[in-house]
């Protein structure tokens, strides 16, 4: 019985490694997102742990090399999310964003990376739900694209 | 030493038995472009090539190469050398690329003071040189002191007669590499030695159509310096790095640190002295603040610091620079210079 | 035919002359009857060297930096973009550029010429233009080669083949090419699934040596430090042959000539490896016209793109 336990515990281990986690990096505006999620948090709804959040003042503030940079040391998706279009505490750093995200979308196509590793979202303070939808189905969507590498 | 051949058809052999004893860089077509890379098996050189679009001497000296890494463990700080030379052969490479060599082994070994990734690599190699069967444009290799057919620095030197390759052993290493399969080797006959010379001497012949005057190097480089076209040369400079990266001899390299969580590596990479941050200092003084100064200490490191310091000219002729995007061509400016008698 | 040697020659003594500018910047022959070189007129006498033929296809706005003079370039439709962008972009005072505009039909590609001839390139004695065909003048007598198969890939899409901002025109105004807005070049692209593409720029970066003549070459490169320069924070890897590096150097740079690339062609001319850079500036091109209806440098009004990103701008992005 005993030799049976230990030879099934490799096994379990195998299992868990086998079921790859994404890392799915998030830069998310102070005034919005980012409070979006803790209020996800604090409501104790469930989100994907493939996230990695960076707290920025503002989606304005998110320049593009920081997406390409995020690629580059192994990110499997990057999803910036900010305030609704009307709504930025700075007034229109969402549009620079939206703007600059455009042109981002654009070149990842250029360069073959697929469509759903990149998202902007608007996400507001108040909808943890949406910040918890969005992380989750990214992350679905990344699991099932499987690992990004640049070797 | 008696001469030999090897008929091209027995070329796959000797490069068997090569690659079994060693890594084989030999020239291939990536991506439109040739250069010498490592041979996988079953993979063919291209040896009908005019030139490498890149130098020879990326082989021993890599564009970027990783000296240390280091990781940081409950255990404290492993700190782990990186060393990935090997038993390597050159397969192929042009005379003015081994000359080219020459050049590196005399800056790399300055003063007795030894680079060891450089010296690591290079005691591990055998060269394998491979006469041009026609002139490459642009070349003038002759006029800058290369020995076109039988260069020096070369462990064997391979002539094309056609059919087969007339095979001069000029070291130890060079009988060596050889005798590994010394099977595939016949005796070479009258004949082929004449078609060899002949070729050679077509080559040289046509060769000497691209010709140059390099003579006097040092006093040329200063009357440049002093010439009127030298200021229409700075002026229109770009400052990139073609000039030095494809350049068989230039040899300058950055060190630096990149770390990421906790680990990181050291390396060491290509730098050029035309680059606006080749001597930018801590607190941003640039004592080359513009092309003139930058494309000065290229003259001078070329064409005399060169020959001061190291005895040989720092251009071995191949006309790669010759790439530049707004047609700077440092030997042909200073060979139009007029050199003045000294008084 | 584009041989306007003959009037900018005239006209650039004049301009020195009378003192009206301190310096021209133009081409001169080069090495080779296929190349030519930028030159700097700054005396009536040096302006005996300028040409201009089929031959001179660098972008000269690269050498207007902050001008404290007046200066005048000889600026084919391409150049006369770049100079228009890097005015709005406060690179030069308006008044101290006289745009100098040549219409123009193609320059010359060289590795493309010297594919098609079967003789050494030293054996070229001249290259003309007449009516759609470059003429070369080889060992045995002249061979005739249509202009388009010849001439850079990027000028048989040329959208402005008469400078859209200059202050005088030499030559008569010749009509953008309809291919321009078509995008045919992308053709090959747009067919790729996204691994194709992915693995198309693998082959391509790999090659890359990091030399930074794309960046140098180009008018918009302007940065006192470009980000690849950069140690706090270290955007790319240093060093060129290795893939993650040469990745994002590559895609940054892309990313900076968004919406302000002239397509002058001068990077993927400049580049040692010939890595087909034109390829991502005319696709981030298609996509900042589309999106934003801009094109840079075609007038001299327009707004730069980052400024149409904003809320008050009627046409944002349907992307976002």
């Amino acid at each position: 019985m005993a030799e049976q336990q230990v030879a099934e515990a490799p096994a379990e281990q195998q299992a868990t490694a086998a079921e790859w986690r994404p890392t799915l990096l998030a830069y998310l505006c102070n005034w919005c997102s980012y409070a979006g999620a803790n209020l996800a948090g604090a409501s104790r709804m469930p989100y994907d742990a493939s996230i990695r959040v960076i707290r920025v003042p503002c989606s304005g503030r998110v320049d593009p090399l920081m997406i390409y940079k995020a690629f580059e040391r192994g990110a499997d998706g990057v999803l910036v999310g900010g305030c609704h279009l009307g709504d930025c505490h700075y007034s229109e750093g969402n549009y620079a964003c939206q703007g600059r995200m455009a042109l981002v979308k654009a070149l990842l196509a250029a360069a073959g990376i697929e469509e759903k590793r990149f998202r902007l979202e608007w996400i507001s303070a108040s909808e943890g739900s949406i910040f918890q939808a969005v992380v989750n189905e990214m992350s679905e969507q990344l699991r099932e694209l499987g690992p990004f590498e640049l070797k | 030493m008696d001469r030999l051949k090897i008929l091209k058809s027995r070329l796959p052999d000797w490069l068997g038995k090569l690659r079994a004893q060693a890594a084989v860089y030999a020239p291939v077509e990536r991506a439109g472009v040739t250069c010498f890379a490592r041979l996988a098996p079953g993979d063919e050189p291209q040896l009908d090539y005019g030139n490498t679009d890149t130098p020879l001497k990326e082989v021993l000296f890599p564009q970027t190469e990783c000296l240390i890494t280091w990781q940081r463990t409950p255990e404290g700080l492993q700190v782990q050398e990186v060393d990935t030379s090997e038993p390597t052969v050159i397969f192929g490479a042009r005379p003015c690329d081994v000359t080219g060599l020459r050049f590196l082994d005399r800056a790399f070994r300055l003063g007795g003071i030894e680079d060891p990734y450089w010296v690591r690599r290079r005691d591990k190699t055998t060269v394998i040189s491979l006469v041009c069967p026609h002139p490459v444009p642009g070349c003038f290799g002759p006029s800058a002191g290369v020995n076109e057919t039988s260069p020096e620095g070369a462990d064997v030197v391979l002539t094309d007669i056609g059919s087969a390759y007339v095979v001069e052993v000029k070291s130890e290493q060079g009988q060596a590499a050889v005798d590994l399969a010394s099977d595939a080797f016949t005796s070479a006959a009258e004949e082929d030695l004449i078609a060899a010379r002949e070729a050679g001497e077509t080559l040289l012949a046509e060769l000497a159509e691209q010709a140059i005057d390099l003579e006097e190097p040092e006093a040329r480089a200063k009357a440049f310096l002093q010439s009127p076209a030298w200021e229409q040369v700075w002026n229109r400079c770009l400052s990139c790095g073609i000039c030095a990266f494809l350049c068989p001899t230039c040899h300058c390299f950055d060190i630096c640190d990149q770390s990421c969580r906790g680990g990181g590596e050291r390396i060491r990479c290509y730098d050029t002295c035309s680059s606006k941050i080749y001597t930018k200092q801590a607190g941003g003084h640039n004592a080359r603040p513009t092309a003139k100064e930058r494309l000065t200490q290229r003259v001078m490191h070329k064409f005399s610091y060169g020959p001061e310091r190291l005895g040989v000219l720092g251009c071995v002729g191949c006309g790669r620079c010759r790439r530049c995007p707004v047609d700077i061509d440092l030997q042909l400016e200073l060979s139009r210079v007029e050199v003045k008698e000294p008084v | 035919m584009s041989n306007h040697t003959d009037a900018v020659r005239a006209r650039a003594k004049q301009l020195l002359e009378s003192g009206e500018v301190t310096r021209v910047i133009g081409h001169a022959r080069g090495t080779t009857p296929y190349r030519s070189r930028p030159h700097f007129a700054s005396s009536p006498e040096q302006t005996d060297a300028l040409i201009h033929d089929v031959s001179c296809g660098s972008n000269l706005a690269v050498y207007v930096s902050k001008p404290k003079e007046r200066v005048a370039v000889i600026a084919k439709g391409c150049d006369a973009r770049s100079l228009a962008t890097i005015i709005h972009e406060g690179q030069a005072e308006r008044g101290n550029v006289l745009i100098l505009g040549v219409s123009c039909e193609g320059k010359l590609d060289e590795g493309r010429l010297l594919r098609k001839l079967d003789f050494p390139p030293r054996q070229v004695k001249s290259v003309r233009e007449e009516g759609d065909e470059v003429v070369v003048e080889g060992p045995a007598g002249d061979v005739r080669l249509p202009r388009d198969d010849v001439i850079m890939v990027n000028c048989t899409y040329c959208r402005a083949r008469t400078p859209a901002v200059s202050d005088e025109l030499i030559g008569e105004p010749v009509p953008p090419r309809e291919e321009a807005d078509q995008y045919p070049d992308l053709g090959g692209l747009d067919a790729m699934s996204e691994a194709g593409r992915a693995e198309f720029w693998r082959a391509q970066f790999e090659k890359c040596i990091r030399c930074y003549a794309c960046r140098n070459a180009c008018p918009s490169c302007f940065c006192p430090e470009c980000f690849v320069d950069e140690y706090h924070p270290q955007w790319a890897l240093h060093g060129g042959g290795q893939f993650r590096g040469n990745w994002m150097w590559n895609v940054g740079r892309a990313q900076h000539l968004a919406g302000r690339c002239s397509a002058c062609g001068s990077c993927q001319r400049g580049c040692p490896v010939d890595i087909p850079l034109m390829l991502l500036n005319r696709w981030m091109e298609r996509a900042t016209n589309q999106a934003f209806d801009h094109l840079a440098g075609m007038s001299e009004q327009q707004k730069q793109l980052a400024a149409l990103f904003r809320k008050s701008e009627a046409k944002a992005s349907e992307h976002g």
